[in-house]
C-alpha cells in the first residue's frame, strides 16, 4: 500500500502547470459504504490518486476544464467534468455497481469472473428465477431451468421424500455397479455450498430462501478449478450475505398439498382377476386327482360368491394419504458500519403421499461479516436436525393384493392372512398388507449436525487479495428399524427368532481448508489480468457401526432390551473409511481490450484412495473466447449487446471411489486355530497400480444476446473421452482372486445443448415483461477398448430376467440389448425371433442379442413462458422427451412372465385382454400360461416420447403503497403446481415401492 | 402461449398408448409334425406289421407362419425317393394348398403295402420350397433334446419290425423276432395290434403264451423227428433250431 | 510485496512435503498389509494362516485327500441310486463336464491359487522387509513358503495337467512366482516341472538348519510356554518333507535316478526321526490302536475337527446315507487276500487296524479318533509318509522293477507280513493301495503309470487308462479371459 502512493506522487511532481488540490470521498451506491482503492484520474494527464481506507482521496488537478474519471473493478466508471468552480460536486462521489446484474458475474466458488470475460460453459440463476419455477428445493427448480442438469426419475421410489435422487450433468462417466451403500454415486456432480464441498442431502434439505444464486459449471474450463472431483460437473450454491442497514426481518412460508398420482396403475378388478386365474388354469388340477379338483372348484365358487356379493376391494387407497407440507423460514439481518449479521431459523415438515412417510428438518444459521480496514472476517454457522420416518409396508404389497379379498372380516377386525391353504395343500399363503401395516413396526432415522465455515480475507491492495477459508462439518445419523414378531415374514421361524430390530449409526466428520491469493488488474485499460493461486486440503472420515437383534415375543414391547438374542451367525457390522485429499491450484484469465479472452487452470491433486504408485495427479484446462460484440465494427451497432464465441479443453478427474481399493487387507481365518496359534489370510487384494479415471472434455459454445436484450441464446457442443474407465472386472481363478478393481476400456460421449429465451414484450422500467424460453439437449456415448474384461457383468445381465445393459466395445451405456422379435405368430401363437444373421427361429438364443434401442432420448428439454405484469407473474413450464426407447419391464413381468407364485398377485389389466387364442390371432401377447417363460425381446422395447407439465405458477408482489400501509417492507404471494400432467407413449408402472405425487404449493414471503 | 399450446397438442397425439409391435407381415410355411410329447420330429418310421389293411394314410402337417388369408394358397412340396416308386409304393394327394382361413394343412400321403417291404425298408422325402405365396422363414427347430429340420420330412416304411411292441416282455417270452411274433399270432389267433397295448397282452397272458408256444414247438419237433409233416415256422429260418419262448 | 510472495512460497513447499505422509491413510477396521507384516509375528501368523487354509474341504480337508480324488482313484465302491450317491456316480464315470463337478473343480482350483497368492505375498514382503527375525526363523519361513507354493502347483499339475509321461510339452497350468495384476499364461508341463523342482531345491537349502534333523519331530509343546513355532515339526513342511516331495515329484517327472537318491536319503536319515510304528501301539492295543501310524508321518496337516472326516465319509452309522468303503471282493481277493499272488494277507497290520467289520462289510477306520481325544494324533491328516519313500525307492532303483524288491520287503516286514518273491508293476500297485489308501495318492499313481484304475476284481469294470479320464479340464475362468 505504501509503495503505490509513493509512485503516484512522484509522477505528479513533473507537471509545471498551475495545480490545485481536490479532496472528496467515494461511496458505494448500494449500501453507502466507502470504496477503498478507487482510482481517480484526470483525463489526458498523469495526475491520479487512489481512495484510502476511508474512501477519501486528494487529487492534484490542473486549473482548467478537464474530466475526472473514477474507476473501480465491478463498478461503472464515473466521469465528472471539473470546471474549477464545482469543487463541492467532488466532495461526495457515488459509484454504482456494474449495470449487469449478479447473473452476469460467474460465481465459481473459488473466484468470481464477469461473464463476458469467462470462457467456460456455465449457467447462473438468481434466487427469484429459481423460486419462480418451484419452491420445494433448489435442485427441483434447477432441473427445469437448465437442460444439462438431469434429475433421474426413479420408477421404484417415486416421490419418496427420504430417497435422494440420482443426478447427472451431461451423462454418465462411470460403469454401473460401483455405487457404495453409504458412499457417493460415482456419476454424481460435485456440490459446493459457500465455497465448501457439501453433500447432496444437505442441498436437498437447504431452505430455498437462503439461496442467493446457483451456478452450474459444465465443461472443463469451468470445472477444472476443482480438479480431481469435477469430472461429473459442479453445482455452486451461494447463500445470501446479510445486507447492511437497519435490522430487517423477513418471513417466508410454503404450504403444499400433494396427492398420489396413480394414473399409471392399470390393475384388474375382482371379476377380471378371477377370470384371468381361471383361464390360467389355477383352478384346474393338472394331475387329474378328483379330490383336489373338488377343492379347487370350492375355492373358485367361494371367490365367485364374494364377487357376486359385490366385493371389489380397491387396495391402493389404503396406504396413501394427502401429504400436507409446510416450511417456514425467518431471517433477521442488519448491520452498521463495520459489522453485518444475519440470524435465520427454518423449519420444514414434508409429508409424503404414503402414511408414516415424513421428513422434518430444523435448521438454525448465523452469518457474521466483520470488516475493518483491509481485513474482512466472515463466519457462517448452520446447525441442523433431521427426523425421518418411512412406511414399513411397501406400496407394491398393496398393488399385489387381490381385489376379491375383503379388507376387514365380518366383525371389522383385520385377518392375518387373506388366504391360507388348508392342511396338506402345498399352496402359497397370501399375507394381508393391512395386518402387517397395523403392527408396531417402524423405520425411522434422525440426524444432527453442524457446519461452520470461516473465511478470512485480506485486501492487501486493490489488485491483490488473500483469502483463507476453513470449514468443518460434523454429521451424526442414527437409523433404527423394527419389524414386529407378528409380521407374516417370521411365520416359519422358531419362536425365539421372530421380530427384528436393527440399529445403525453413521458418524461423519469432514473438514476442509483453503488458502488462496487473488490478483486482478487492468493494465493501460487494455489488458485485464486475473489470477488465483491456492492450496486446499480436505479430510472425510466416516464410521458406520450397527447391530441387529431378534427374538422379540410381543408386538408392543419393542425396546432392544426385549430381544433375546442375535440372528444366528450374524456379527455386528463396523466399517470405517478415511479419505484425505490435498491439492495446489492456479487459475489465470487474460482479456485483451475486452475482446480476446484466455483462461487456463492447473491443479495438482493428491488423494489417499489411490495407490502409492500414482497418488498425485494433475488436471489442467485451457479456454479461449472472442467477444465479437466488442469489436469496433460491432461496437456502434446496438443490435448485439452480447455475441461471444468460446471454446475449452481440459481433463478434470473423478474421485468418488471407495476408500481402500489400493490396499491389500487381511483377516483372521476364524474357523480354526491349531497348535501354532491363530492364522491370518488375505481378505482383499489391493491394486497398487490403480490409476485415476481420466476424462478429457472438449467444449465449443456461443452466447448471444441481441435485439435490445430481448433475445438471448446459448449454444454448446461438447465431446468427452473417459480413458481408462475404472471398474471391477473378472480375473482367471489362477490369479488368486476372482475379481479386481482395474482400469479398463474407455468411453466417448458427444452431445449438444441449446437454450433460447425471447421476450416479445420487454419493458422492465414499467415492470412488464413477457418471455418464452426453450431449451434442448441430446447426447450419445460409446464404450471402446473393453474387450471382454466386463464379461461377468454381461453374464449376470443375460441371466437376470430384465437385465438389458451390456458392456461391449462400440455399445453405449444406455443401449438396450435384446433379441429381435418378429412378434407373435398368428398361426401358432408362438413368438418368432430374428437371429443375428437375419434368419428366423422359434427358439430363443441369448447370443442373438443386438442393440434394439437406447434409453437416451434423441432430444429432451423444457419449454415454457413467464409473464410479469406490474408485480403479477404467471408462468408454466413443460418438459418434453423424444426419440428414446424403454424396455417396458412392467408389461414384460406383469403380463407374460406370471409364474405359479405371481399369479396370486393382482396383475395389469392387459394380462387378460389381447391374449392370443384361436379366434384372437392378431393379439399382442402370447396365450395365457403359467408355465411358459418369455425371454427379453425387442417386442417389449417401445418408443418413450413424453410431455409432462412440470410446473405452473402464479405469483403477486404487493405494491409499495399497500405494503407501507401495513407497515411491512415487502410482501409476495405465490401458487405453484408441479408434475401437473404426464402424456407418455408408454404406460409403464411407475412408483412401485412408493407412488409419484402431484403437489400444489402456496408460498408467502413478507419482509418487515 | 399460442405456440406452446399447438406444440402440446401435437405431442400428446403423437404418443397414444403403445402396445408391443404386431406381427410383421410375412407368410411362410414349414413342417410342424409333433410326436406324442409335443416335440417336433422330421422323420417317421412306420410299419405295416400291425396293419390289417394294405394301405396307410400318413398326414404330414404343414404349418403356416403369419396371417391366415381368406383365399386358397398353394404350397410347393416335392417328393422324391431312391427306393420307392410313386403310384406303386406311395400315392400323393392331388393338390397341396393351405385352405382359406386355415393356419395349417395336412398333406396326406398314402403308402401301399408291397411284398418287397418284408425285406426292404423304403424311404420317401418331402421338401418344401418357397413360391409366390410363401417363403421359408424357419429352416429348423432347436429343441432341448435335438435340432430337427422343418423343411424336409422323411417317411420310412416297411413291413418289418422296427422295434418290439410295447407289451412284449423279453424275460417272459424270450428275445423278440418277427418269426416268433407271427407264429404266436397265427397259432393262438391273436390280433398283431393287441401287442401294442400292455393292458390287452398282460403279463399273465404272456406266461400263458410262453407255455403254449413251448408245448407247440415241442410237439412240432417230435413230429419232425418222427418224419411226419411239421410246421417249418416253428423252427428258426436261419439256424433251423426250434424257437424258444423262455 | 516481495517479502510477502516469499512467505507464500515457503508455506507451499512445507505443505507439499508433509502432504505425502498425510495422504498415507491406513484402514482401521481391517488389517492392512504394512501393519501386519511390520513384525515377525505377522509373518508367522500369515504362514500359519496358509497351513490352516490347506485344511479347507476344497483342498486337503476333503476333496484332495479322502473324497473327490479318492473316488477318481477307484478307492470306493459307488452305488447307482443317485438319491443316495448324488453326483458321486458321475465322478465315478469321470464325467467332469457336469455342472456340479465343473463348479467343484473350479472351487478347488481357485482355493489352491488363492493360497499360492498368499505364499507369493509372504515371499515378496520377506524380500523387502526390514524386520529382524530371531534365530533361523527367516530361512525357515521362506523355505516353508517356497515349499508350500511348489506343493500346491505340483498337485494342480497332477490334477489338471496332462499325463506327464506321454505329453510333457503340452500346455498345462500357469506358474505364479509373484503377485501380478495381469494373468500369467499356461506353461508347458515340463516348464512347470522345472519351476517346482527349482522351488523345492531352494527350500531344501533354506531348511538345512531345520531342528527336525537334530532333535526330531518334538511332538510336545515347550515346557516354558514360549512360542511353539519351531516345535511339532512334522506338522510343517520340514526338511525331510521337502526331500520327500522332491522324490515324489522326480518320480512323477520320470527322473528315476533323482527319485531314488532322494527317497533313499530320507529312508537313511529318517530312520531315527520317523521310525516305523511301534508294534505294541498297533496290535498290542487292539481297542485303541494308533491307526494313522503317526510316528511314520513325515508331514501332516493338523485339522482340529478331523473327526468330521470320519463322520462325513466313512462312519458305518451313516447308512442308509452313502459310506465310502473298499469293494469287498477287491479287499478279500486282492488287496488283503490272494496270498503270494498279490502279496495281500489278512494279518497285515494295516488290515487289522484300519478295516473294522460291521455286518457283512468292512469299514475304513483310519480317520477315527483315538480315545485320548486331546491327543494331537487325532488332528493329523497325513500328506507324506515314510512308507511311500520305500515304494518310490523300490520303483526307481533300476530300469527293471524287480531290483527294488528289498525295499518292498523291508516295508512289508514292518507291517507284520512275509516277503514277496518277485516284484512287478501290478504288485507294486497293490502295495501302494495297502499303504496309501485314503490319502489322495492313488489317482496320481495310476495317471503316472498310465495304468487301468483298480475299481473292482471284474476287469471289464475297471476304467482303461485314457487322457480323457486322467486329465481334468481347466476351469472356464482360465480359458475365457
Amino acid at each position: 500500500m505504501f509503495i503505490l502512493v509513493a509512485l503516484v506522487s512522484a509522477s505528479m511532481a513533473w507537471g509545471q502547470e498551475e495545480v490545485a488540490v481536490l479532496k472528496g470521498k467515494v461511496i458505494d451506491s448500494a449500501d453507502g459504504y466507502p470504496l477503498i482503492g478507487v482510482s481517480v484520474v484526470v483525463e489526458g494527464t498523469k495526475y491520479g490518486a487512489v481512495t484510502d481506507v476511508d474512501g477519501n482521496y486528494e487529487l492534484r488537478i490542473p486549473q482548467r476544464k478537464c474530466e475526472v474519471t473514477f474507476s473501480y473493478v465491478g463498478y461503472d466508471d464515473e466521469v465528472k467534468l471539473y470546471t474549477m468552480k464545482n469543487q463541492s460536486a467532488f466532495a461526495k462521489v457515488v459509484m454504482y455497481m456494474n449495470a449487469e446484474q449478479l447473473a452476469d458475474v460467474v460465481v465459481t466458488g473459488v473466484y468470481e469472473r464477469k461473464k463476458e470475460s469467462f470462457t467456460g460453459a456455465s449457467a447462473t440463476f438468481r434466487t427469484d428465477e429459481l423460486k419462480s419455477v418451484g419452491t420445494s428445493n433448489v435442485l427441483q427448480s434447477l432441473k427445469t431451468l437448465d437442460p444439462s442438469f438431469k434429475m433421474m426419475e426413479s420408477t421404484q421410489f417415486g416421490s419418496n421424500p427420504n430417497m435422494m435422487p440420482d443426478i447427472e450433468i451431461r451423462g454418465k462417466t462411470s460403469v454401473a455397479g460401483l455405487k457404495e451403500e453409504y458412499g457417493t454415486d460415482p456419476n454424481q456432480p460435485l456440490f459446493i455450498l459457500d465455497g465448501f464441498e457439501t453433500t447432496l442431502e444437505t442441498i436437498m434439505n437447504l431452505n430455498m430462501n437462503r439461496v442467493a444464486s446457483v451456478t452450474v459449471l459444465k465443461d472443463a474450463a469451468s470445472t477444472a478449478i476443482y480438479g480431481s472431483k469435477a469430472s461429473n460437473g459442479v453445482v455452486v450454491i451461494e447463500t445470501k450475505a446479510p445486507a447492511r442497514g437497519r435490522l430487517q426481518l423477513s418471513y417466508k412460508g410454503d404450504f403444499g398439498l400433494s396427492m398420489a398420482d396413480l394414473s399409471d396403475y392399470n390393475l384388474m378388478n375382482a371379476r377380471e382377476k378371477l377370470e384371468f386365474e381361471t383361464l390360467a388354469g389355477v383352478y384346474k388340477d393338472n394331475i387329474g386327482d378328483p379330490f383336489a379338483q373338488i377343492r379347487l372348484d370350492n375355492l373358485r365358487n367361494e371367490r365367485l360368491k364374494e364377487i357376486e356379493r359385490g366385493v371389489d376391494t380397491y387396495w391402493l387407497s389404503e396406504p396413501i394419504r394427502p401429504g400436507f407440507t409446510h416450511k417456514h423460514n425467518i431471517y433477521a439481518e442488519g448491520g452498521e458500519d463495520k459489522i453485518r449479521y444475519g440470524i435465520g431459523l427454518s423449519y420444514g415438515n414434508v409429508a409424503g403421499v404414503m402414511k408414516d412417510s415424513d421428513r422434518r428438518t430444523l435448521e438454525g444459521n448465523v452469518d457474521l461479516i466483520y470488516r475493518t480496514g483491509k481485513f474482512q472476517f466472515s463466519n457462517k454457522l448452520s446447525i441442523n436436525w433431521l427426523d425421518v420416518t418411512n412406511p414399513t409396508v411397501s406400496f407394491a404389497e398393496y398393488a399385489y393384493a387381490n381385489p376379491y379379498y375383503r379388507k376387514y372380516n365380518e366383525d371389522g377386525g383385520i385377518d392375518r392372512y387373506l388366504y391360507y391353504p388348508e392342511e396338506g395343500v402345498d399352496d402359497y399363503p397370501v399375507a394381508n398388507p393391512l395386518w402387517n401395516a397395523h403392527l408396531n413396526n417402524w423405520d425411522t432415522a434422525s440426524g444432527f449436525g453442524f457446519t461452520n465455515n470461516f473465511i478470512f480475507e485480506w485486501f492487501i491492495t486493490e489488485e491483490l487479495r488473500l483469502r483463507a477459508k476453513f470449514g468443518i462439518t460434523k454429521q451424526d445419523d442414527d437409523e433404527q428399524t423394527r419389524i414386529s414378531p407378528l409380521h407374516t415374514q417370521f411365520d416359519d421361524m422358531g419362536e425365539t427368532e421372530k421380530g427384528l430390530y436393527t440399529h445403525t449409526q453413521i458418524k461423519e466428520l469432514v473438514y476442509e481448508g483453503d488458502a488462496a491469493v487473488t490478483f486482478g488488474k487492468v493494465f493501460a485499460r487494455k489488458h485485464t489480468v486475473n489470477a488465483v493461486g491456492g492450496f486446499n486440503f480436505s479430510s472425510t472420515s466416516r464410521r458406520i457401526y450397527g447391530y441387529s437383534a431378534n427374538g422379540f415375543t410381543d408386538d408392543r414391547f419393542d425396546a432392544p432390551s426385549f430381544a433375546n438374542g442375535y440372528p444366528s451367525g450374524d456379527s455386528p457390522d463396523y466399517s470405517e473409511s478415511l479419505k484425505r485429499a490435498a491439492s495446489f491450484y492456479i487459475n489465470g484469465g487474460y482479456v485483451y481490450d475486452e475482446r480476446y479472452l484466455l483462461d487456463f487452470n492447473y491443479r495438482l491433486d493428491g488423494a489417499s484412495m489411490f495407490g502409492t504408485g500414482n497418488r498425485f495427479r494433475n488436471t489442467w484446462s485451457v479456454g479461449t473466447g472472442w467477444n465479437i460484440h466488442k469489436e469496433p465494427f460491432m461496437r456502434d451497432g446496438k443490435f448485439f449487446s452480447l455475441l461471444k464465441l468460446r471454446g475449452s479443453v481440459g481433463n478434470p478427474g473423478n474421485q468418488n471411489f471407495s476408500a481402500y481399493q489400493a490396499f491389500s487387507t487381511y483377516k483372521f481365518n476364524g474357523w480354526m486355530t491349531n497348535v501354532f496359534g491363530t492364522g491370518v489370510i488375505l481378505n482383499a487384494l489391493g491394486n497398487t497400480e490403480l490409476a485415476w479415471q481420466e476424462t478429457v472434455n472438449y467444449d465449443v459454445g456461443a452466447d448471444m444476446t441481441f435485439w435490445g436484450e430481448r433475445i438471448n441464446m446459448t449454444l454448446d457442443y461438447y465431446w468427452k473421452y473417459t480413458d481408462p474407465l475404472l471398474a471391477v472386472i473378472t480375473t482367471p481363478g489362477s490369479m488368486g482372486v476372482t475379481s479386481i478393481a482395474m482400469n479398463a476400456g474407455s468411453q466417448k460421449t458427444r452431445g449438444w445443448e441449446a437454450t433460447f429465451k425471447i421476450s416479445p414484450v420487454y419493458r422492465p422500467s414499467e415492470g412488464i415483461n413477457w418471455n418464452i424460453s426453450f431449451n434442448a439437449t441430446s447426447s450419445q456415448s460409446e464404450y471402446a477398448g473393453i474387450g471382454n474384461s466386463f464379461s461377468a457383468l454381461n453374464e449376470n445381465g443375460r441371466a437376470s430376467l430384465v437385465g438389458t445393459t451390456r458392456y461391449y466395445d462400440g455399445g453405449s451405456p444406455t443401449a438396450i440389448w435384446a433379441v429381435r422379435s418378429a412378434g407373435i405368430d398368428p398361426a401358432t401363437g408362438k413368438e418368432l425371433f430374428i437371429k443375428k444373421d437375419g434368419t428366423c427361429s422359434f427358439t430363443y438364443d441369448v447370443n442373438d442379442e443386438v442393440v434394439v434401442g437406447d434409453t437416451q432420448p434423441k432430444v429432451e428439454g423444457v419449454f415454457g413462458t413467464m409473464l410479469y405484469f406490474k408485480g403479477l407473474s404467471v408462468g408454466c413450464y413443460f418438459r418434453y422427451r423424444w426419440g428414446g426407447q424403454v424396455f417396458n419391464s412392467s408389461l414384460f413381468q406383469k403380463v407374460e412372465n406370471i409364474g405359479t407364485q405371481e399369479v396370486y398377485n393382482n396383475q395389469d389389466r392387459r394380462a387378460l385382454y389381447d391374449r392370443w387364442s384361436e379366434n384372437n390371432r392378431e393379439a399382442y401377447f402370447k396365450g395365457i400360461s403359467l408355465v411358459q417363460k418369455t425371454e427379453k425381446s425387442s417386442r417389449f422395447v417401445m418408443d418413450d416420447n413424453a410431455l409432462t407439465g412440470e410446473s405452473f405458477n402464479i405469483g403477486y408482489e404487493f405494491p409499495d403503497r399497500i405494503v407501507r400501509r401495513m407497515r411491512l417492507g415487502a410482501m409476495n404471494l405465490q401458487l405453484t403446481m408441479t408434475d401437473v400432467f404426464r402424456a407418455t407413449s408408454v404406460r409403464v408402472e411407475r412408483g412401485i415401492d412408493y407412488p409419484f405425487a402431484r403437489t400444489v404449493t402456496m408460498s408467502l414471503g413478507i419482509t418487515f | 402461449m399460442y405456440i406452446s399450446a399447438v406444440l402440446m397438442t401435437a405431442l400428446v397425439t403423437a404418443c397414444q398408448e403403445r402396445n408391443p409391435a404386431p406381427f410383421i407381415d410375412m407368410s411362410g410355411v414349414y413342417f410342424n409334425n409333433t410326436s406324442g410329447t409335443m416335440t417336433v420330429t422330421d422323420s417317421l418310421d412306420l410299419t405295416f406289421v400291425y396293419e390289417s389293411g394294405d394301405v396307410l394314410e400318413v398326414p404330414v402337417r404343414v404349418q403356416l407362419v403369419g396371417r391366415p388369408s381368406d383365399e386358397e394358397r398353394p404350397i410347393d412340396i416335392t417328393v422324391d425317393s431312391e427306393n420307392a416308386v410313386e403310384g406303386e409304393d406311395y400315392v400323393l394327394p392331388s393338390s397341396a394348398v393351405i385352405p382359406p382361413g386355415a393356419a395349417f394343412a395336412d398333406y396326406v400321403v398314402t403308402l401301399r403295402r408291397t411284398a418287397a417291404l418284408k425285406q426292404q425298408k423304403k424311404m420317401i422325402r418331402l421338401t418344401i420350397h418357397p413360391n409366390a405365396h410363401f417363403d421359408i422363414p424357419v429352416t429348423h427347430m432347436v429343441q432341448l433334446s435335438d435340432t430337427v429340420s422343418t423343411v424336409d420330412f422323411r417317411i420310412y416304411f416297411s413291413d418289418m419290425f422296427t422295434k418290439a411292441p410295447a407289451a412284449w416282455e423279453e424275460n417272459l417270452v424270450g428275445e423278440f423276432t418277427q418269426q416268433k411274433f407271427e407264429l404266436i399270432c397265427r397259432v393262438l389267433d391273436i390280433e398283431p395290434d393287441d401287442f401294442n397295448d400292455p393292458n390287452v397282452i398282460t403279463l399273465a397272458k404272456l406266461l400263458y403264451i410262453s407255455a403254449e408256444m413251448t408245448a407247440y414247438v415241442q410237439g412240432e419237433t417230435e413230429r419232425k423227428a418222427a418224419g411226419e409233416p411239421y410246421d417249418e415256422d416253428a423252427f428258426d429260418k436261419r439256424t433251423g433250431e426250434p424257437l424258444t419262448f423262455r | 510485496m516481495r517479502r510477502f510472495t516469499i512467505y507464500i512460497l515457503a508455506l507451499a513447499m512445507l505443505a507439499s512435503v508433509s502432504c505425502d505422509r498425510w495422504l498415507d491413510v491406513k484402514p482401521y477396521d481391517k488389517i492392512s498389509q504394512d501393519e501386519l507384516l511390520s513384525t515377525e509375528d505377522g509373518f508367522i501368523k500369515l504362514l500359519n494362516g496358509i497351513y490352516i487354509e490347506l485344511n479347507s474341504d476344497m483342498l486337503y480337508g476333503g476333496a484332495l485327500s479322502v473324497e473327490m480324488i479318492e473316488i477318481m482313484g477307484g478307492a470306493y465302491v459307488i452305488g447307482t441310486d443317485n438319491s443316495v450317491w448324488g453326483n458321486y456316480s458321475d465322478l465315478a464315470g469321470y464325467e467332469y463336464g457336469t455342472e456340479y463337478w465343473r463348479a467343484r473343480m473350479n472351487e478347488t482350483w481357485n482355493k489352491a491359487y488363492s493360497l499360492i497368492l498368499n505364499c507369493n505375498l509372504l515371499l515378496e514382503n520377506l524380500e523387502t522387509t526390514g524386520v529382524e527375525f530371531s534365530g533361523d526363523n527367516y530361512k525357515i519361513i521362506k523355505g516353508e513358503a517356497l515349499a508350500l507354493r511348489a506343493m500346491l502347483h505340483f498337485d494342480m499339475l497332477r490334477l489338471f495337467g496332462p499325463v506327464y509321461s506321454r505329453y510333457p510339452d503340452q500346455l498345462s497350468i500357469p506358474y505364479y512366482k509373484q503377485y501380478s495384476v495381469t494373468p500369467n499364461e499356461l506353461l508347458p508341463a515340463f516348464e512347470v516341472a522345472s519351476a517346482i523342482t527349482h522351488d523345492l531345491l531352494e527350500a531344501r537349502i533354506l531348511l538345512a538348519g531345520d531342528p527336525v534333523r537334530t532333535s526330531g519331530t518334538m511332538m510336545d509343546a515347550p515346557s516354558d510356554g514360549s512360542s511353539t513355532f519351531m516345535y511339532y515339526r512334522n506338522m510343517r513342511l520340514n526338511y525331510y518333507a521337502v526331500t520327500s516331495l522332491l522324490a515324489r515329484s522326480a518320480l512323477y517327472f520320470g527322473d528315476r535316478e533323482k527319485a531314488y537318491d532322494y527317497s533313499v536319503e530320507v529312508i537313511r536319515d529318517a530312520e531315527k526321526v520317523f521310525p516305523f510304528v511301534d508294534k505294541t501301539l498297533v496290535t498290542g492295543s487292539p481297542e485303541d490302536p494308533d491307526r494313522i501310524f503317526s510316528s511314520e508321518v513325515i508331514f501332516a496337516l493338523t485339522h482340529s475337527q478331523r473327526s468330521s472326516i470320519f463322520k462325513d465319509y466313512f462312519d458305518p452309522s451313516r447308512i442308509p446315507n452313502y459310506v465310502f468303503r473298499m469293494d469287498n471282493d477287491l479287499m478279500s481277493g486282492i488287496v488283503f487276500g490272494g496270498g503270494a499272488m498279490t502279496g495281500g494277507n489278512q494279518d497285515d497290520y494295516r488290515y487289522r487296524v484300519n478295516w473294522v467289520a460291521t455286518g457283512a462289510n468292512r469299514y475304513f477306520y483310519k480317520y477315527s479318533d483315538m480315545n485320548d481325544t486331546g491327543n494331537i494324533r487325532n488332528t493329523m491328516i497325513p500328506m507324506i509318509r515314510l512308507g511311500e519313500m520305500y515304494l518310490i525307492a523300490a520303483e526307481s532303483r533300476s530300469e527293471d522293477i524287480g531290483a527294488g524288491l528289498a525295499y518292498v520287503n523291508r516295508l512289508r516286514s514292518a507291517r507284520g507280513v512275509g516277503n514277496l518273491q518277485t516284484l512287478t508293476e501290478e504288485l507294486l500297485q497293490y502295495e501302494y493301495i495297502r499303504e496309501l489308501y485314503g490319502e489322495g495318492q492313488l489317482f496320481f499313481m495310476y495317471k503316472r503309470m498310465f495304468a487301468p484304475v483298480l475299481f473292482s476284481t471284474v476287469d471289464s469294470r475297471n476304467p482303461q487308462p485314457s487322457d480323457a479320464i486322467f486329465t481334468v479340464p481347466l476351469p472356464d475362468s482360465e480359458t475365457e479371459n
